[in-house]
């Protein structure tokens, strides 16, 4: 890497604080997850990847050497808030399919129910002494 | 200056009393500690061991005073116990998943199952319904018929009841007759499609019953017969109704399949639609002393099997008669008339589990015919389709 590129990289990371993409990637990352709803699901566990983000820009701005330490920390969070949306999701899908499972269960005892109500009345009716299932 | 050296002093104590300890490894350790843990040491082992470790190392740093880096260490080790738990949550959610999703199927196939049973139990509940309100207006009239004529028969002198039983035992033996034949379909159908035993069982003792009694007087014998002709067919008809794996019509009573008999067979063979089936009746099939079908009996069953096709759904019935005057005879040559029709058609290729017999010997046939009784020297052959 040239001197110059070197001395402009910095220069952007010390405008923002952060390198331009791991910054970008927070956001993107941090908007995504705010639209599924992290906030309710994991309340407060946003709050630390920010606090772990803003960290990561303290540390680069001044030089602290833990820059990389608190990038790591920042993804291995970032992926658990991932992790814990997609869990809420399928507890999700869980409480929706046994609410069909039970439907379903329930639809399949009617049927079975009006069967063996033919079945007896049959039987009932005294005319044939036993069913010949098919 | 002074503030300084107080400082390091403080530095100092606390670094030999072995360090402080940063919020993040309690924070940590009480994730341990937590209910879920057991569940995602069990299910997400890897990320648990690197928080684990992440912790052990925090804990070292924190002994040697390093609190920046202990502190850190607790805080990833405390990510990734996190991680962990949502892990092993995630796996018992897909798990449940899987599993509602296997039940559903099954639920939904069973559904399909029941819902095809259900159709079926109602057709045929239906049917018996249906079959047993015409056979009760049947019943009644027979059994008001039975009660009046009986009312002439009890005025009646001995001699002339007598002769009353001598006048109506033959047609009391050909419902007799018509009933035996009719037993004799649904044993030959209950092996196909399924048994009702009970109701065979029934059947068979009214049928033995009026047998007992057809030689007496005929107010005994007349209603017993009616019962034994009346459980008869409703023994068949329920056999058609609850025949696995579904009711088995009478191909009499279909108008495409009769006419088509008709078409087909008419002007060679008799054709008529009887309880049993469609009833094809060859007068005088056999050679008499010779033996052996006549050679226009056999055409005639070639034809009838090219008609049935080999079908695999074909369902024969043969009953024969051959009037000798030795008893003996007439059984044992009805039987080889029976036999030989048999042969003809399984040389025709259909199965021989779906062909049977039986030979009445001089017994009058109940069915109506070519010929009913002696007026058919060389036997009479009776070729039932009970299913097309």
């Amino acid at each position: 890497m040239t001197a110059a590129a070197v001395c402009l990289l910095f220069a952007l990371t010390a405008v923002s604080g952060s390198s331009p993409d791991i910054e970008k990637t927070y956001k993107v990352k941090v908007q995504q997850l705010k639209q599924a709803g992290i906030e309710d699901i994991a309340p407060g566990e946003l709050e630390t990847a920010r606090g772990l983000f803003e960290a990561y820009g303290k540390e680069e701005r001044e030089g602290g050497g833990l820059a990389k330490r608190y990038q790591k920390l920042l993804d291995l969070q970032l992926k658990f808030l991932e992790e814990a949306g997609r869990v809420s999701a399928a507890q999700e899908e869980v409480r929706q399919l046994e609410k069909e499972a039970n439907e379903a269960l329930k639809a399949m005892k009617t049927e079975k129910a009006a069967y063996e109500y033919f079945i007896d009345q049959t039987l009932a009716s005294g005319l044939v002494s036993q069913w010949a299932t098919p | 200056m002074k503030k300084l050296a107080t400082a390091a002093f403080f530095c100092a104590v606390c670094g030999c009393a072995g360090a402080t300890y940063p919020r993040e490894i309690a924070q940590a350790q009480a994730l341990t500690e937590s209910k879920l843990a057991l569940s995602a040491r069990k299910l997400a082992p890897a990320l648990w061991k690197l928080g684990s470790d992440a912790l052990a190392a925090s804990l070292e740093r924190a002994g040697k005073g390093d609190s920046t880096e202990s502190g850190l260490l607790a805080t990833e080790a405390m990510i990734h116990f996190k991680t962990a738990i949502a892990v092993s949550r995630g796996k018992v959610a897909d798990e449940r998943i899987r599993s509602l999703k296997e039940d559903m199927a099954r639920y939904e196939n069973d559904r399909e199952k029941f819902t095809t049973l259900r159709k079926d139990a109602e057709v045929r509940f239906l049917k018996i319904m249906s079959y047993h309100m015409e056979q009760k207006d049947e019943a009644e009239l027979r059994r008001s018929s039975f009660e009046n004529e009986r009312e002439k028969y009890l005025k009646l002198t001995d001699e002339e009841k007598e002769k009353w039983n001598n006048l109506h035992r033959p047609a009391l033996g050909r419902q007799l007759q018509s009933a035996a034949g009719l037993v004799e379909v649904a044993r030959f159908m209950a092996f196909h499609f399924g048994e009702l035993q009970a109701q065979q069982d029934e059947a068979e003792k009214a049928l033995a019953t009026a047998s007992d009694a057809l030689p007496g007087p005929w107010d005994t014998a007349r209603p017993l017969v009616d019962d034994a002709l009346l459980k008869a067919q409703r023994l068949l008809m329920h056999q058609r109704i609850l025949a696995k794996p579904g009711p088995i019509e009478n191909p009499a009573a279909r108008t495409d399949i009769f006419e088509m008999v008709g078409k087909n067979l008419g002007g060679k063979v008799f054709v008529s639609a009887t309880f049993k089936g469609i009833l094809l009746s060859i007068e005088n099939p056999w050679e008499g002393k010779k033996g052996g079908l006549k050679g226009s009996a056999a055409a005639l069953i070639d034809d009838i099997a090219g008609l049935l096709g080999g079908g695999k759904e074909a369902l024969v019935f043969i009953e024969t008669y051959y009037f000798d005057k030795s008893e003996k005879i007439s059984l044992e040559t009805s039987d080889e008339i029976g036999k030989s029709a048999m042969s003809a058609l399984l040389d025709r290729n259909l199965d021989s589990e779906r062909i049977a017999f039986k030979g009445w010997g001089a017994v009058a046939s109940a069915d109506s015919g070519p010929c009913l009784s002696s007026a058919c020297p060389d036997g009479r052959l009776d070729i039932i389709i009970v299913n097309f």
